[in-house]
């Protein structure tokens, strides 16, 4: 944008504020998941806000927009992306985030978040939150890109920390320094995941203490906590299929004693249980903070 | 300004996205990663960890990327895959997507053009009828479709109930995508009810129908599909409804009819329209 005097301005907008609608910090929220659509009606709803993986509400007809408005209706929900492809080469999908932006109006989305990862390359869609070199000019570009999101949909954008299976010989920086850079030249939020920061930390040998030290949780958003699995050769992968483990629960307490409050999401996404076993991991998250 | 893309980018995601892509080997008899098969520049790129070669941890992505669209497919041809099995499914189901990888963000449309992927392929007689699995694919892709169909409400079908006579007669309905018409030689539909999600193994092909074919309406409805048998002159009917004006399709049915089924048609006819407009199988008449 130029003015009269043809001096160029960069106008840097201040960070989007998450006050309007904001969660509660102490919220303990859930993934909506078709497996629990009916269960979640048969009685009071006890659980504080939801979650939703946009791409499964893009359409706007079918059942799960229509349970998506009637949760809606009832509970907080907030919007957690896995194909924006930040870290992709291409340009971002245009189309893409105005139909993201279009849904996080309908629902009057506290936020939205998705992954500091890349999604697709060559105009496929991998399904699969990939990681990268951890390098100064990716960086740059992913700030940029992040930054360009969250005034696109003009309400607080997050990124995710990614759980990974493999490191690069070209990386510069650990995970936590670019996923901490990235946020803030961007002027964005952490969406942190507590069991990503435990898989990486086992996968690739680091302290996942340092990595929560280095995590300004003035800019948290919420926060994800989740089960895994364990292959045989001791490799660590984020497959949301069981109770959170007894470690990823430990760091999840120093995480609450050395920054909470923050809102807290259960991610659950293959062989789920039935709502009461969800709503009692969400019960023991509480129990762990005292 | 913006930040450049970095220049070495492009280049990675081509490598990974290539051993991501690189299928898995069925030679022993389980699914396996093909490491040898990955990009070198990939491989000379990634760190080893541990007694952990740079190559397993990739292979993490590699597998990660064929089961979580097997699995896909496998839950929305979950007919399909019961008939063929698991194993020869995943093949079906690997070279589909070879030729077709997914582009959406959507996952769920990863599986779009399966069907018309699985008529062109030889399905191998050895392992199912393929015409029973052409079939099942077909009655797995309407359950499919009509998960998406669009709600249509109590008014909508008293608003299209007042259209005259001439307007329907002459007019031409529109499907309004709440039902498949199936014709089918063995009860697939009846089995894929009995599925609640993908299969883990192969289940027998049920017995024909005793008169050679059955005629049956998937129909969206508020709490699931509904299943609607048809009389074989109804089915042709709605499916000529689809693509005809009414009257050519009342003409083409008489030409169908038998002698003795044409002394009833006029109301056999007329209970069926009313079936189909209070099911909501139109949701409007346009002018022919």
């Amino acid at each position: 944008m130029s003015h009269p005097g043809g001096h160029r301005i960069r106008y840097r907008f201040l960070p989007l504020e998450p006050t309007a609608n904001r969660l509660p910090r102490e919220a303990l929220g859930l993934g909506l998941r078709p497996s629990f659509y009916k269960a979640l009606f048969s009685g009071p709803l006890t659980i504080d806000y939801f979650e939703i993986i946009s791409e499964n509400f893009l359409r706007t007809d079918g059942p799960p927009r229509r349970v998506l408005d009637a949760v809606a209706a009832q509970r907080p929900v907030v919007l957690h992306g896995v194909s924006l492809n930040l870290l992709g080469h291409a340009p971002l999908d245009e189309a893409y985030l105005q139909q993201i932006k279009a849904l996080a109006n309908t629902v009057n989305a506290p936020f939205v978040s998705d992954h500091l990862c890349w999604t697709g390359a060559h105009g496929i869609s991998h399904h699969d939150l990939l990681p990268t070199p951890y390098t100064d000019d990716l960086v740059a570009f992913a700030a940029s890109r992040a930054e360009a999101v969250q005034q696109t949909l003009g309400r607080p954008f997050g990124l995710e920390n990614l759980s990974t299976y493999v490191e690069f010989a070209s990386s510069t920086m650990p995970e936590w320094e670019f996923y901490t850079r990235v946020v803030k030249d961007a002027d964005c939020w952490f969406m942190l995941d507590i069991n990503n920061i435990y898989v990486s930390s086992v996968n690739h040998g680091f302290d996942p203490r340092t990595y929560l030290e280095s995590i300004d949780f003035s800019r948290v958003l919420q926060v994800h906590i989740a089960g895994h699995s364990v292959e045989p050769n001791g490799t660590i992968v984020d497959t949301h299929d069981r109770h959170v483990r007894d470690e990823v629960w430990a760091l999840y307490r120093d995480a609450w004693h050395l920054a909470g409050p923050f809102p807290t999401l259960l991610e659950w996404d293959a062989a789920i249980p039935p709502l009461p076993v969800l709503q009692e991991e969400l019960e023991r998250a509480r129990k762990v903070r005292q | 300004m913006k930040p450049p893309v970095p220049s070495w980018l492009e280049g990675f995601e081509a490598n990974f996205s290539a051993m991501l892509r690189t299928p898995l080997d069925r030679s022993t008899g389980t699914l396996r990663a093909e490491v040898d098969r990955y990009p070198s520049a990939l491989v000379d790129l990634s760190l080893p960890r541990a007694e952990i070669p740079a190559t397993e941890r990739l292979a993490v992505y590699n597998r990660q990327y064929w089961f979580r669209l097997f699995g896909v497919l496998q839950n929305e041809f979950r007919l399909t895959c019961a008939l063929l099995g698991p194993w020869h499914f995943n093949r079906l189901a690997s070279l589909f997507l070879q030729e077709s990888p997914p582009a959406a963000p959507d996952l769920a449309r990863a599986v779009d053009g399966f069907v018309q992927f699985a008529r062109r392929f030889p399905i191998d007689a050895a392992t199912v009828n393929p015409q029973a699995a052409l079939q099942a694919a077909e009655i797995d892709e309407g359950f499919r479709n009509l998960f998406w169909a669009p709600r249509l409400s109590p008014e909508a079908i008293a608003t299209f109930q007042q259209h005259t006579p001439e307007q329907l007669v002459t007019g031409r309905l529109r499907p309004s995508g709440r039902f498949v018409v199936i014709e089918e030689y063995w009860p697939l539909i009846d089995l894929r009810r009995s599925l609640s999600a993908a299969p883990t193994e192969q289940r027998a092909l049920p017995a024909p129908h005793a008169n050679g074919r059955s005629h049956a309406a998937i129909v969206a409805g508020d709490s699931g599909p509904i299943i609607l048998p048809l009389h074989p002159l109804q089915a042709t009917l709605y499916q000529y409804l689809q693509r005809m004006p009414l009257v050519a399709a009342l003409s083409a049915i008489e030409g169908k009819a038998s002698a003795t089924q044409a002394t009833t048609l006029a109301s056999d006819v007329q209970t069926w329209l009313q079936t189909s407009v209070r099911l909501g199988f139109w949701s409007e008449v346009d002018p022919s």
